[in-house]
């Protein structure tokens, strides 16, 4: 009782509490100072999907839409045609970055590897329009930053 | 309404109403005497969404459900998918799932812990301390699948990555920082003052009434009913894992806060327990490429962190289903809401809100 009183009156759960406080105001920061310091994305990381180049420099892709059909967002307008070489590769490549959700469904079905998930997260844009990709738009080497900031940059 | 009450409307845009809800008050002075939940403002009309799309791409749209633990989710409808077409999946995979969903239980109830004391008047002092933590779960997400909030980390027969010994690592050092931070925690909140006099006693709820509310997860548990899916009906290998189901006995919002403490600790030991007897080989089923799902009905429910989740699936032989009807903790917990407040104050209401763990992507679907 008297102790439950001394407790009471002393303050002693607060004190307590404030000490737990003040440890951590001396503790390391964990706030990352964003744009000064960039944290690096994992090995994983989901960003925007972009198309990758084979070895000799040309497209992976085969057009076959497996990517297109997978998407639960619907955000690809695919069309192929044979080159001269009679390969399918794609004609247009339409791919809307409004409606993406980054689920890296496309990525897991594609059967060549030739879209993939980058590593790229800084997406804004003040054009709408820019948000519509083509086939050359969509190459992993595009300027992304160019594309969506223009000049501002 | 008799004209000696005063409404007013909480919400839509209250910074504590989780989400965007609106109640619609009636108060005598300052108490409480009728509560309206007033809610789909964000409604988005998944069931209907789901019917146009195949089994598979359900999954990533299941995120946006309850965005704060979307593994769980994820989990709830695969294994009804899985239960439907009777498919068996490995070992190693349903290890894994169990890691993953405990991880996610373990950052919605620390991110809770954040939420409520904030919503009881201790600022975000808390809040920051579970926000941290929580980050350090999400770093292990983006380590296994490539992204933090709506990870859609579970397929249709299994998982899509196996975990290495980085991963482990990360993990287990994130379980040690845990346990450092719910002690820190107990000692600012457990006996505090002003936490017990917002707590204790607010927003009683009995046995008998929470089941006949329907309530689940920690908050039935709070009012001391031993009830857990993962206990009574094991999905997913929990039969092996060994771990206690914690109950209060007030049913009020000092238990439920025990509870979920407590909760967190046997996740702990799930997870320990998952990395110690991981067994090796497979970690997906074979499924064909287009899954078409022969016709019939399931049901199946799962211990998510907010409560019971249920998904009911029914299939028409083709590879979209025909209906998808989610049973989501929060929208039934959210009943409870006007039995809880009634005869208490008005400051309250945001407390015992908070206390029920609700949210508003899962309610309006
Ligand atoms: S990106 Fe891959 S999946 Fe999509 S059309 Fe090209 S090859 Fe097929
Ligand atoms: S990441 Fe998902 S939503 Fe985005 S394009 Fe690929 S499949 Fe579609």
């Amino acid at each position: 009782m008297i102790i439950k009183f001394l407790r009471m009156f002393f303050l002693v759960e607060m004190i307590q509490g404030m000490l737990v406080t003040l440890k951590y105001t001396f503790s390391r920061k964990a706030t990352i100072q964003y744009p000064e310091e960039v944290k690096q994305p994992s090995e994983r990381f989901r960003g925007i999907v972009r198309l990758h180049r084979g070895e000799d420099g040309g497209p992976l892709c085969i057009a076959c839409k497996i990517c297109q059909r997978t998407c639960p967002q619907n955000c690809f307008d695919i069309e192929g045609a044979k080159d001269e070489s009679g390969k399918m590769r794609p004609v247009r490549f339409d791919w809307n970055l409004e409606r993406c959700s980054f689920c890296g469904l496309c990525a897991e079905a594609c059967p060549t590897g030739a879209i993939r998930n980058s590593k790229e997260f800084r997406l804004s844009t003040p054009d709408r329009s820019k948000l519509m990709f083509h086939l050359s738009e969509m190459y992993s080497d595009y300027d992304l930053q160019k594309h969506f900031l223009g000049e501002k940059i | 309404m008799d004209s000696k009450f005063l409404e007013i409307n909480m919400g839509p845009q209250h910074p504590s109403t989780h989400g965007v809800l609106n109640l619609k008050l009636s108060l005598d002075n300052e108490v409480v005497v009728k509560v309206e939940p007033n809610l789909g403002y964000l409604h988005r009309g998944m069931e209907k969404l789901w019917e146009n799309r195949t089994y598979a791409q359900v999954v990533p749209f299941t995120d946006r459900l309850d965005y704060f633990c979307a593994i769980s989710n994820n989990l709830g409808y695969v294994l009804a998918v899985e239960k439907l077409m009777g498919l068996e999946i490995p070992k190693r995979a349903q290890y894994i799932r169990v890691i993953l969903t405990e991880i996610q239980r373990i950052v919605n109830h620390i991110g809770w812990l954040g939420f409520v004391t904030n919503d009881a008047g201790a600022y975000y002092t808390i809040n920051f301390y579970t926000f941290e933590e929580r980050e350090e779960y999400l770093e292990i997400f983006e380590e296994y699948v490539g992204a933090r909030l709506t990870i859609n980390a579970i397929r249709i027969g299994g998982v899509p990555f196996d975990i290495d010994d980085k991963l482990i690592s990360m993990i287990e050092k994130a379980l040690v920082e845990t346990e450092k931070k719910i002690k820190d925690i107990d000692k600012i909140v457990t006996r505090n003052r002003i936490w017990l006099h917002r707590t204790k006693g607010v927003g009683v709820f009995s046995a008998e009434d929470a089941v006949q509310f329907g309530l689940t997860g920690p908050a039935l548990r709070a009012s001391g009913v031993k009830w857990d899916i993962r206990k009574d009906i094991p999905y997913s290998s929990y039969d092996e894992f060994d771990f206690d189901v914690p109950t209060g006995t007030a049913g009020d919002i000092y238990d439920r806060y025990l509870v979920r403490v407590e909760e967190i600790k046997q996740s702990m030991r799930i997870i320990r327990q998952a990395i110690k007897n991981l067994p090796s080989g497979e970690i997906a089923a074979k499924v064909p490429k287009v899954l078409k799902i022969p016709e019939g009905e399931i049901f199946h429910s799962i211990e998510a962190p907010k409560g019971e989740l249920g998904f009911y699936i029914k299939s028409n032989g083709t590879d979209k289903p025909e209906r998808v009807k989610m049973k989501s903790p929060s929208f039934i917990n959210m009943q409870s809401l006007e039995s809880m407040c009634k005869g208490n104050m008005l400051a309250d209401v945001v407390v015992i809100l908070g206390s029920l763990d609700v949210l508003l992507g899962e309610i309006d679907k």
